[in-house]
């Protein structure tokens, strides 16, 4: 599975919404169920399905699916 | 206090508030009857408790506030208890807080519909603001100063000269070091260890604690 698929797949099970519904510019803003517990659930998750650390400092930059790709990408770019 | 009130509670959700409000009867009789309201059709007739769930928020068009009290009892965020405390002050019920009975309060203050469980420890001159809920077992040490819209869940220790802003949540657990500030709409993450200020709309998680989210506006 690439990248962009396992990603929506985790953001999709974390947030509660169909996997076509993780739109490639989604935002924070776009769904209600996601607040600062599913926040931090959500990082953790992607962490687990890609094998790697956000720095904590980053993780209030992490809001929206545009972001945490190029984020992941970097990481996983230097692993 | 009049013997046929009746405690009013908006938001049919979990037992603990009518724990509460019978051991609260029982130390002195406050109420004669209690009841919840609800807005969710599914919940009203049911009971919790023995308590039956009469009706919507509404029913309480055709209540006399002289024989009335309310308390709002919806917490799920503290946004939505703003809108429910909103919506419920239209009927001009009075608003009663609830307080367990045998806690030691000496110079403290305590807001309208504020709940304090059991087991909660207040030192001398803490201040807690209307519509708050501190849960069983946290312990607010001297001059702390809570908001209003508040909410303390289960064994958050706040230690001593601290603020905290309108409308945020200490998370279960969570340690506060004396004479910090934690703004407005905050959270603080269950079991974190606070060492610094909390910005408004920050969430704050960790031991330290870190931030791990700032406010996005839906």
């Amino acid at each position: 599975m690439s990248v962009d698929d396992t990603l929506k797949n985790v953001l999709s099970q974390i947030l509660k919404i169909p996997c076509e519904e993780v739109r490639e510019d989604l935002t924070m803003k776009d769904v209600s169920s996601w607040d600062s517990l599913t926040h931090l659930n959500l990082i953790l998750s992607i962490e687990e399905a890609f094998q790697v650390k956000f720095p904590m400092n980053m993780f209030p930059e992490l809001t929206s699916f545009p972001k945490i790709k190029s984020e992941l990408g970097k990481i996983l770019s230097r692993k | 206090m009049k013997k046929d009130k009746t405690l009013y509670i908006y938001g049919a959700g979990n037992p603990e508030i009518i724990r509460l409000a019978q051991i609260i009867n029982a130390h002195s009789p406050r109420w004669s009857s209690l009841q919840f309201l609800d807005d969710d059709e599914k919940k009203i007739g049911r009971e919790i408790f023995g308590v039956p769930v009469l009706g919507p928020l509404t029913f309480l068009k055709n209540v006399d506030p002289h024989n009335a009290e309310l308390i709002v009892y919806i917490a799920r965020t503290m946004e939505i208890r703003r809108k429910a405390v909103d919506k419920a002050a239209l009927y001009s019920i009075p608003f009663a807080s609830l307080i367990y009975p045998d806690l030691h309060l000496d110079n403290v203050e305590i807001g309208r519909d504020t709940i304090v469980y059991w087991d909660v420890s207040l030192s001398p001159h803490v201040k807690i603001g209307d519509h708050s809920m501190v849960c069983m077992g946290s312990v607010i040490t001297h001059e702390c100063h809570i908001g209003r819209y508040v909410f303390i869940a289960p064994g958050a220790v706040l230690n001593s000269r601290i603020h905290v802003g309108d409308g945020s949540f200490i998370g279960a657990n969570a340690t506060l070091v004396p004479e910090i500030t934690i703004g407005e709409n905050a959270v603080v993450g269950a079991g974190a260890v606070v060492t610094r200020n909390v910005n408004d709309g920050e969430t704050v998680f960790g031991n330290p604690a870190q931030v791990i989210l700032r406010k996005v506006i839906k």
